[in-house]
């Protein structure tokens, strides 16, 4: 499985050199303070990782993978512990470029306000992943963006819909209680979503034919 | 002889037009085998089968005397596939694919995977995307030998490439098949390259498998009978595999040369070739 999330970085790595350009706009952005790099480093790392499916499918590298040793297996593990692992380097990268942003901005370090924006970040992201990962494995890297966009928009509107008609104060009242104990149920959650993601991904391509 | 691989029942249907029926496929050990057939007669479905590439719906497959369903990886780690353009992403150069594969496979052997870099001329740092069909052809056997497997399973791996590189492509399978232990499983379309090469004929038609036969077998003993339109009304029912009528003649496939040359001395033998033989099963009529 290793060789198969070594695989991966290095699909990201290569493709790194063309999105150069785009990562150099973002970062004179972050440094003029237009972006929150909390905010927006992750989810460039979760597109750029996203890359790695469409190549995937391009050269129809999951038909090749599963003649590996165990390849069946490990393919859609080793998508999900590459992304993990990602994230949470880019997160602390983040962390650290936000902590010199704002040092050499304001002289001072605010770590609480900076690690809170980086926990909404983490959860964005692996909300992001186990609820694409699913669909790609389900329909390919091309129609699983296409068919994510959509439910968010239809799940936006749905929510619009019924707030209309229906009091939202008790769903607040129960996101303002997670906020006190949100080191508790953060970790919880991560583990829900992602391993509930995994095990819906992983029956989706245990019987996918390609 | 002891077989590599062992096939038995093997069924697979896609929809209603095309299904795999009840295939037994036996493979020899230390030989070349070539799948022949036209496109869509169903030799990548059975190669894809033996990889668990797709969903076989009922049969028997044994690799290496091994049980395919119970010792899948075990297998795996002992063959090398080439597939018909399936690959790593063509972003990757050949110093990327030796980094992944390294973790992959138990044999991996990386001064063995750049000796053949080395040997069939290929760069270690330039991107696929950037490499002629005859390279990426090339760097796909390297990938498929480094660890060095006792079977390749090759799926149309001379398609598109001029007749220098599908010779040397050629070449580097008879170095490989110098070791008796090794064994080939050769799909592809394009004939001649099995007349040089192959030890056994496979040739499956609409799912189905038309003859097993050695290729020398086949070369002696096949023929095509040349006769005026008039004659054919002469020749036993027996004796036609499939013909096929042109305007002035008729084409007739016999399976057995010397015999029909005695009975019908009025008529042209001619040697067969494995394209010959694929055109009269196919698009010829059968006597009877």
């Amino acid at each position: 499985m290793l060789g198969l999330i070594k695989k991966d970085f290095l699909v990201m790595k290569a493709n790194m050199k063309s999105m150069l350009m785009i990562f150099l706009v973002y970062f004179i952005m972050i440094v003029q303070g237009s972006f929150d790099a909390t905010f927006i480093i992750p989810f460039i790392g979760i597109m750029l990782f996203i890359s790695t499916f469409s190549y995937d499918d391009f050269n129809n590298w999951n038909a090749y993978a599963i003649t590996f040793p165990n390849g069946r297996k490990n393919i859609v593990k080793a998508k999900y512990i590459s992304s993990i692992i990602l994230t949470i380097i880019l997160i602390i990268l983040s962390l650290a470029i936000s902590i010199i942003v704002s040092y050499i901005k304001t002289n001072s370090i605010n770590l609480e306000e900076n690690v809170a924006s980086l926990m909404g970040t983490l959860l964005s992201s692996f909300i992001i992943i186990s609820l694409l990962y699913p669909i790609i494995f389900k329909f390919g890297a091309t129609n699983g963006r296409i068919i994510l966009f959509t439910m968010i928009f239809g799940v936006i509107g749905i929510i619009t819909l019924i707030s209309n008609f229906v009091n939202m104060t008790v769903f607040i009242n129960a996101i303002n209680m997670l906020d006190n104990c949100w080191y508790i149920a953060l970790p919880i959650m991560f583990v829900l979503l992602l391993g509930g993601s995994y095990l819906v991904s992983n029956k989706i391509y245990q019987n996918k034919e390609f | 002889m002891e077989n590599i691989i062992e096939i038995k029942n093997l069924k697979k249907r896609y929809d209603e037009k095309f299904a795999l029926g009840e295939l037994d496929i036996e493979i020899p050990k230390g030989t070349i085998v070539g799948l022949i057939g036209e496109n869509g007669a169903g030799k990548t479905t059975l190669i894809k089968s033996m990889l668990n590439i797709i969903k076989i719906d009922s049969g028997d497959i044994k690799i290496f005397g091994k049980d395919y369903k119970k010792l899948e990886t075990d297998i795996k780690e002992d063959i090398g596939v080439v597939l018909d353009n399936m690959f790593f992403p063509e972003i990757l150069n050949a110093k990327d694919i030796n980094i992944s594969m390294k973790d992959i496979y138990k044999n991996w052997d990386s001064n063995l995977y750049f000796s053949y870099l080395k040997e069939f001329g290929l760069p270690d740092d330039k991107p696929i995307k950037s490499m002629s069909k005859g390279m990426r052809k090339k760097l796909e056997i390297a990938t498929a030998l480094a660890h060095k497997p006792k079977l390749l399973i090759l799926d149309e791996p001379t398609s598109g490439l001029d007749p220098i590189a599908r010779n040397e492509v050629l070449d580097i399978f008879l170095k490989f098949i110098e070791d008796e232990e090794h064994s080939i499983l050769l799909s592809t379309h394009i004939t001649t390259d099995l007349e040089h090469i192959a030890d056994e004929i496979i040739f499956i038609d609409k799912g189905k498998k038309v003859l097993a036969k050695s290729r020398d077998e086949i070369i002696d003993n096949y023929a095509i009978l040349k006769c005026n339109i008039d004659y054919f009304s002469n020749i036993d029912k027996k004796d036609i595999i499939a013909y096929k009528k042109s305007k002035y003649s008729y084409d007739i496939l016999v399976h057995n040369k010397e015999e029909a040359s005695r009975k019908y001395n009025e008529c042209v033998i001619d040697k067969i070739t494995l394209e010959d033989l694929m055109l009269l099963v196919i698009k010829g009529e059968k006597a009877c």
